[in-house]
């Protein structure tokens, strides 16, 4: 009977603080002591059955509940809604943190990510994919870049047994959506990619790219300027500059690499941009006609535009990130930092 | 790749500054690195893009730069003294390799004096880095520099019969390279021998018994054209890189063997005395014809999305000794010169113009609209509800890389399997393809508690690699892990670990959210798991995943000395599964009635069986069974364990009368009784 009675009295307290209502502790009030039902009156109608030797001991715990029960009702009464103040000596100290469910943080990779996702997709672009684990084809043939072609060089390798490599950009998967539909083609692959770097401040073997291609009749250099132009900007919210250099891609012709306006001193010169004024995002360029060849594409009718850039360096530049293996090793004190 | 702006200077006049001079280069596709020195001791260090092997030269340089600033380009003459002896009585040339060989050329010079060389000639080579060897070798350098083809001075006294044939390698020939190292050569490998043996690698290094030593007077000085994949295959194969081999991979002049002989042998005898012997000796027998490449200027200006003048494009490209014949004025025939082996298509000579126009005189537009997006795949859209069941949980997301440790692996292999290799790893910590997502997240756990973390909670959404036929098959997994409190510090909060409820948790919310049919948790035995601390998760009736308490013998490999709870799922079926549309229940418009029942059950009687008993009784509907309270200790006997159940009976059409609910309860309660042995905890009982 003892341990009945502790068990409703812990109900009781956990059903009365959960009552935020003079209504709720009304009916609070109903199930415990209610004359027909109440769990209280039942209690007390089971004594009369219960032996005599144990109905004393019995009689006092439910007593002692019900008195209880009748003191906290009445302050939860008491206290009633909000807008009676607090008795006096029951003061809150108000400068104590709330309480809240705090919630995980994505990873600042996966934010940058839903943001770069976020701002494509409102510019009607399918958001697409492919494995990590690729072909030569994909990787590199498809991709203008024959076996011995120096421009390997530049995407040091990692090779998985069987014949297969990881990728070092995500630009397979431009081929893999040009295979799978005709023009016009609007789209961007987010993923991991991989290249055979040793670690430092700035390089991981494993890093997050983004690709973009479009392809349509009479897509210009204009469009790709356009676009990324809209897209530097909403991603870091300024109304930046951007420059275009000519660079070297052999799946694009003219090729080039970007840079923006410098977003921590407007272009002025300053150490984060080495006094250039200029800060380095990404490749681009015009896709070079031996592509649409491999993929069936018409070179004369159709032209499209394609670019990439790192996840890691722009999450890095939005929030001062100095260290890019800092991503990888999930230190709690650093994704907590970044809430959303 | 460093220039020097005073040498620059000889063959075009600059009125700039340096830091202009890097600019306009910058600007035109050969970026500048960084800058040394002041006026005409400035040296640039400019990055040469692979596709410009013409760049890699001073001459090169300076013809961009021409180009760019409408001056004149001065090729230096090579002024090879008349009257020289007979060349072919001197030495002998056959091309036995033509596919890879495409042209040979050299001369002699005969009565040289191996010595330094003159003031001149070092200072220039040490204003970009380079150390001088001794007067004919720097000669050679000092042209690699200059005109940008590779050369190669041999002692001919120690050429066998004065004969160089350029053949393959025989199967098991060696040669010591000129670093020292003994070289085996295979049959693919294109080497120069004379009537013998091989005496150098051909196009990436001489051998070491036949290289100009200071006792040498006659030479044979060859300027030669190889295949860049013959070049390129040989000497990744022998681990080497030369300045020669780095030109050749990437496409040298075929055109300018002998004008870099000439130049070079003018020098020689110059620096170091002797006579060069007439004529070049040419063996060429494969010379390609010009290539010529139609381009239209409107596709062009069409490409771009720029109005460029045909004039500005007819003249830029003349600087650029592109010929251009125009037999229609939409259509132009464009002769490309022999050391631009990168311009095969319209789309390169596209390239030329706006490059030298500036890229940033195209304006800024958009695409046509090409009809509504998809916007995101189904399985996207559970994939972020996925993250937000995990991150309402109080989970921080994690990111991991697919490539672990073996011995990592092997505790979550699927059973029998072996994880796919890297065949050239950085490090044997990722080397191998994660078969789950765990032991990343397990890692990422030994670091926080290191670094003194008393609550870790992490989540991985990501692939892993099981076996296939020929890859292996990507299967898209979400895993957590929960190590140290489970609850974030709070003042009111009483601290506690994290247990088995707080891993069920995440899942079963996720399992809400998905609004799939439900996933089911039921007790199982996982060799990664603690015993009676694991259960497997399915999905209409298929497996799809784990948790529980991983078990401390794999913990101990992380070095994790604490309590792990973690759980692991595979995404496909809840991704492909059509995300569902939430249909909604009338509220109830009768009142329900509560009944607590105190029972007293055996220890290891589970609360989904309590509930099935509770609900097979149904004269009265029954809304809910929760548990709400479970109780061991004083006033419970041994072995059992006290379960305190909330029933809530609610009719759709009327209101309950007590005693119908009163008789549900009691037939309820007989029904533990005779099921599960249950007794209540009452006073009449007691």
């Amino acid at each position: 009977m003892q341990e009945r009675v502790k068990t409703i009295r812990r109900r009781f307290d956990r059903d009365l603080a959960a009552a935020q209502s003079g209504a709720a502790v009304a009916e609070v009030r109903v199930r415990y002591l209610g004359r027909k039902s109440g769990v209280l009156t039942t209690l007390l109608k089971e004594l009369r059955d219960i032996s005599p030797s144990r109905k004393a001991s019995a009689g006092k715990a439910i007593n002692t509940l019900k008195s209880h029960v009748e003191s906290a009702l009445a302050d939860a009464r008491g206290k009633g809604t909000a807008a009676r103040p607090a008795p006096p000596g029951d003061a809150l100290d108000l400068s104590l943190p709330g309480r809240v469910q705090l919630p995980g943080c994505p990873h600042p990779i996966s934010q940058i990510r839903s943001r770069i996702e976020e701002i494509f997709l409102e510019m009607g672009y399918a958001l697409e994919s492919g494995p990590l684990v690729e072909t030569d084809y994909y990787n590199f043939e498809a991709l203008n870049i024959p076996q011995y072609h120096p421009a390997r060089d530049m995407q040091d390798t990692f090779y998985v047994e069987g014949g297969l490599l990881l990728r070092t950009h995500t630009s397979p998967v431009q081929i893999r959506t040009m295979q799978r539909q005709q023009p016009p083609v609007r789209m961007i692959a987010l993923g991991m990619a991989f290249r055979r770097d040793a670690a430092d401040l700035t390089h991981s073997p494993v890093f997050h790219q983004v690709e973009g291609l479009a392809v349509d009749e009479r897509i210009t250099f204009a469009d790709l300027r356009g676009t990324l132009e809209h897209f530097c900007r909403r991603m870091f919210d300024r109304d930046l500059r951007l420059r275009f250099r000519p660079s070297y891609f052999p799946f694009v012709e003219p090729g080039a690499e970007y840079d923006i306006s410098c977003i921590f001193c407007g272009g002025d010169g300053c150490r984060a941009c080495k006094g250039s004024g200029w800060i380095e995002i990404g490749g681009a360029g015009m896709v070079h006609p031996a592509v649409f060849e491999n993929v069936g594409y018409d070179p004369e009718r159709y032209t499209g535009f394609a670019f990439g850039l790192g996840l890691e360096r722009i999450a890095m530049l939005k929030h001062g990130i100095d260290d890019i293996r800092l991503f990888y090793e999930n230190d709690v004190r650093f994704l907590s930092q970044f809430p959303a | 790749m460093r220039f020097c702006h005073g040498w620059l200077k000889e063959y075009v006049t600059i009125t700039d500054e340096p830091r202009r001079v890097g600019a306009l280069l910058t600007g035109a596709g050969v970026p500048l690195d960084g800058i040394e020195g002041v006026g005409d001791d400035a040296v640039y260090d400019f990055e040469i893009l692979t596709n410009r092997p013409d760049c890699m030269n001073h001459v090169g340089l300076a013809r961009e730069l021409a180009a760019l600033t409408g001056q004149d380009l001065r090729i230096p003459d090579a002024n090879v003294p008349p009257g020289g002896p007979p060349s072919p009585e001197h030495a002998d040339i056959t091309i036995e390799d033509p596919d890879l060989c495409a042209r040979y050329s050299g001369r002699c010079i005969l009565g040289a004096r191996i010595g330094p060389s003159p003031d001149w000639l070092t200072r220039r080579l040490a204003s970009i880095g380079q150390r001088p060897i001794n007067n004919v070798v720097d000669v050679t350098n000092f042209v690699l520099w200059e005109l940008g083809h590779p050369l190669h001075a041999f002692d001919l006294d120690r050429l066998t019969d004065r004969r160089i044939v350029v053949r393959r390698a025989r199967r098991g020939e060696t040669l010591v390279t000129l670093d020292g190292e003994s070289r085996t050569l295979t049959t693919d490998m294109l080497v120069i021998a004379d009537a013998r043996r091989p005496v150098a690698l051909a196009g990436i290094m001489g051998a070491r018994d036949s290289e100009i030593s200071e006792a040498t007077t006659r030479i044979l000085l060859e300027s030669a054209w190889f295949e860049p994949i013959s070049v390129r295959r040989t000497a990744r194969a022998l681990g080497l890189h030369t300045d020669a081999s780095h030109r050749f991979e990437r496409g040298a002049d075929p055109g300018l063997t002998v004008a870099a002989l000439d130049r070079a042998a003018a020098l020689i005898a110059e620096v170091a005395g002797g006579e060069v012997t007439e004529p070049a000796l040419d063996v060429h027998p494969r010379p390609e014809p010009p290539r010529v490449v139609p381009f239209r200027p409107a596709r062009a200006r069409q490409l771009l999305g720029l109005d460029l003048p045909a004039d500005f494009m007819r003249e830029r490209l003349i600087r650029l000794q592109f010929d251009v014949r125009e037999p229609d004025r939409d259509s132009w025939q464009v002769t490309i010169p022999s050391f631009r082996r990168d311009v095969t298509r319209e789309v390169d000579l596209i390239e030329e113009v706006i490059r030298q126009r500036g890229y940033d005189a195209i304006g800024a537009d958009l695409p046509q609209h090409a009809g509504a997006g998809r916007g995101r795949s189904d399985a996207d859209r559970r994939a972020l509800l996925a993250r937000q069941a995990l991150q309402s949980a109080g989970i921080h997301e994690a990111v991991n890389s697919i490539l672990i440790d073996r011995e990592d692996a092997t505790p979550f292999a699927p059973h029998g399997a072996e994880p796919r290799g890297i065949s050239n790893p950085l490090q044997s910590q990722a080397a191998w393809l994660r078969m789950s997502l765990v032991p990343g997240l397990l890692r990422n756990v030994a670091h926080n508690l290191n670094h003194g973390i008393t609550r870790c909670h992490l989540y991985e959404i990501g692939p892993v690699f099981l076996p296939g036929k020929k890859e292996p098959l990507e299967e898209r997994r979400l895993a957590f892990v929960l190590a140290g409190q489970g609850l974030p510090a709070h003042w009111s909060l009483k601290p506690r670990a994290v247990d088995l409820y707080d891993a069920r948790g995440p899942v079963e919310l996720l399992s809400d959210l998905l609004g799939t049919s439900r996933l089911v948790l039921s007790s199982d035995k996982m060799s990664v798991l603690a015993e009676g601390r694991a259960l497997g998760i399915s999905h209409q009736d298929q497996s799809i995943g784990w948790l529980g308490v991983i078990a401390p013998d794999v913990l101990q490999r992380f070095g994790i000395d604490q309590p792990v709870h973690g759980g692991e799922i595979a995404m496909e079926v809840l991704e492909a599964e059509p995300v569902a549309t939430r249909r909604y229940r009338p509220l109830p418009r009768y009142p329900g009635v509560r009944r607590d029942l105190a029972l007293i059950v055996k220890q290891d009687t589970r609360f989904d069986a309590i509930e099935r008993v509770v609900r097979s009784v149904n004269t009265v509907p029954i809304e809910e069974v929760q548990p709400f309270d479970r109780y061991r200790g004083p006033g419970v006997p041994k072995g059992c364990v006290s379960v305190a159940v909330q029933i809530l009976f609610r009719h759709g059409g009327r209101t309950l009368t007590s005693e119908e609910v009163q008789s549900a309860q009691d037939a309820i309660v007989a029904a533990l009784e005779g099921e599960l042995g249950a007794r209540l905890r009452g006073p009449s009982r007691d």
